[in-house]
């Protein structure tokens, strides 16, 4: 019997149609998540990273291969899942309080609804904004929201789109401790899709490099850093190194940049 | 934030400016008919035309003319623009609807409404039916048009976050597409307002014998300047007070949207 938050993604493959012919964006793809575990994918723009995403998440369908969710094949979207795009989209004409709500799951008791909302409000840190719209929050506290939000549906688990993408360094580390102390908490499966190396090892247990045309994996990297994360440890420069040289070789001018 | 004192101190004198400048031409307008420096047969001086305007309010006409074309507007207005919504959020949603009917949707917009009056006496009588369809017809297109723009440009990441969150196609509908779709049916709903005011007063100078319209031909017959030009001045007080009205409600219903 498969634990419910674990997934298996097993030999997907994902073509585009295009003029000159198909367009192979993902070849074979294997990963397995252990239930409660954060994996990151790190590679560059057109490795196919977020069109696996979009296929666990059910919004795209491969061309061949399956993603088991708990041991069940995703078909489509499902409650089981929970999405952060790159952008926070949330609803203009809703306060934080409503969007956030809006992603409660269809069929919930108002009054439970209510508390899980005011709970959320106050995991994220935008007490005092309940009735602000989108228009009023820095993107930052947007993305707080959109976090909320995602959390609202209680996921089994959860994918992050490059979520922090747009978002100023120091915001962006915040971000990252927040999400962090959040999986930390809920232990929920989550699977991160970033461009950023530090921040896909800094928040996963385990780092999948990826290389595009067609998208493969390249090397999975387990992560094993000090209780604090510290970013300026010997190990975390020691895993930066190593994946930098998984992706350029022994290039000399980019290895300068370390 | 000083900045934006500033630009609203400016933004105010500018207001009260775009008044002085009406104002103004008012003044000009009394001064210089009374001077002989234009025709005053073909154009009364402000003093005349609110003489004019006494009369005609005095006697009530003027009231009841108002009141009839108004009447008039508002249920072609309503009709006309309310159905451009619906049917443009209907198409929009649909597309092998809209794709089944965009050549006979093509053939009959480019027909001035106007072109059609004679055939709407002719089919619904020259009483209040044909003058009320003739509007609803000037009303619907903009309001249809504008809301199937709205919907299509309506934000593809919004939609597909509802997706992913499960949302059936109705809620979808109220909680996406209608919201953001609401600015460009203001849009519709202010071009629409205006082209009934227009539908109204040609229509009545065609065949009728009351309203707005009818006043300024029956004037124009008479040969009362000041009575044609308070029809006039009329029209425009109430096109910009429903204009106004509109864009106060605007304002209230997307209330997310600050640039109003």
């Amino acid at each position: 019997m498969a634990v419910e938050n674990e997934v298996n993604i097993r030999h997907i493959r994902q073509d585009f149609p295009m003029p000159s012919g198909k367009l192979e964006v993902l070849k074979d793809i294997n990963i397995d998540l252990k239930g409660g575990e954060f994996v990151s994918i790190v590679g560059e723009s057109g490795c196919g990273k977020s069109t696996l995403l979009r296929i666990i998440a059910g919004l795209d369908r491969p061309t061949d291969g399956e993603v088991l969710i708990g041991g069940e094949r995703v078909a489509g979207v499902s409650s089981k899942v929970g999405i952060l795009f790159q952008e926070s989209r949330l609803l203009p004409w809703y306060s934080t309080e409503r969007n956030i709500a809006y992603g409660l799951p269809k069929g919930m008791d108002k009054k439970e609804g209510r508390e899980r909302v005011k709970t959320l409000i106050e995991t994220v840190g935008l007490k005092g904004f309940e009735k602000a719209l989108p228009s009023q929050l820095s993107g930052g506290m947007q993305k707080r929201v959109a976090i909320a939000r995602t959390l609202a549906g209680r996921p089994k688990v959860l994918l992050l789109d490059e979520p922090f993408a747009a978002l100023d360094a120091f915001t962006k580390m915040n971000m990252q401790e927040e999400i962090l102390r959040i999986w930390g908490r809920e232990k929920i499966t989550t699977l991160l899709v970033t461009h950023d190396i530090d921040e896909a090892i800094y928040l996963g247990e385990r780092v999948v490099m990826m290389s595009p045309k067609p998208g493969v994996i390249k090397r999975v990297i387990p992560i094993e850093l000090p209780e604090d994360h510290s970013r300026t440890s010997d190990e975390f420069d020691s895993y930066r190194r190593e994946i930098f040289k998984g992706f350029f070789g022994s290039d000399k001018r980019m290895s300068e940049f370390f | 934030m000083n900045k934006w004192q500033q630009m609203s101190v400016k933004y105010k004198v500018l207001s009260v400016c775009s008044v002085l400048l009406v104002l103004l031409i008012v003044l000009y307008w009394q001064v210089g008919a009374e001077r002989g420096w234009f025709n005053t047969i073909l154009l009364s001086s402000p003093s005349d035309i609110y003489k004019s305007f006494q009369n005609l309010w005095g006697s009530g006409s003027l009231q009841k003319h108002i009141l009839v074309s108004f009447k008039r507007v508002m249920i072609g207005y309503l009709s006309g623009a309310g159905l451009g919504v619906l049917v443009g959020f209907i198409l929009s949603t649909m597309h092998s609807l809209d794709r089944l009917l965009s050549f006979l949707m093509g053939i009959i917009r480019p027909i001035p409404a106007l072109a059609l009056f004679p055939l709407f006496i002719l089919w619904f009588g020259i009483g209040e039916a044909s003058k009320i369809v003739v509007i609803a017809f000037m009303s619907f297109w903009p309001t249809f048009l504008n809301t199937e723009e709205g919907v299509r440009q309506a934000d593809k990441n919004l939609l597909e976050l509802a997706d992913a969150l499960q949302k059936s196609r109705i809620n979808k509908m109220f909680t996406v597409l209608l919201p953001s779709t609401l600015p460009y049916i203001f849009a519709g709903l202010r071009l629409a307002i205006s082209r009934a005011w227009g539908g109204v007063v040609v229509a009545e100078m065609l065949a009728a014998s009351s309203g707005i319209g009818f006043l300024i031909e029956y004037s124009r017959d008479m040969s009362q300047t000041a009575s044609m030009f308070v029809g006039v001045i009329t029209i425009a007080i109430i096109g910009c007070a429903v204009d106004m009205l509109l864009r106060f409600i605007q304002s209230r219903v997307c209330y997310w949207h600050t640039e109003v």
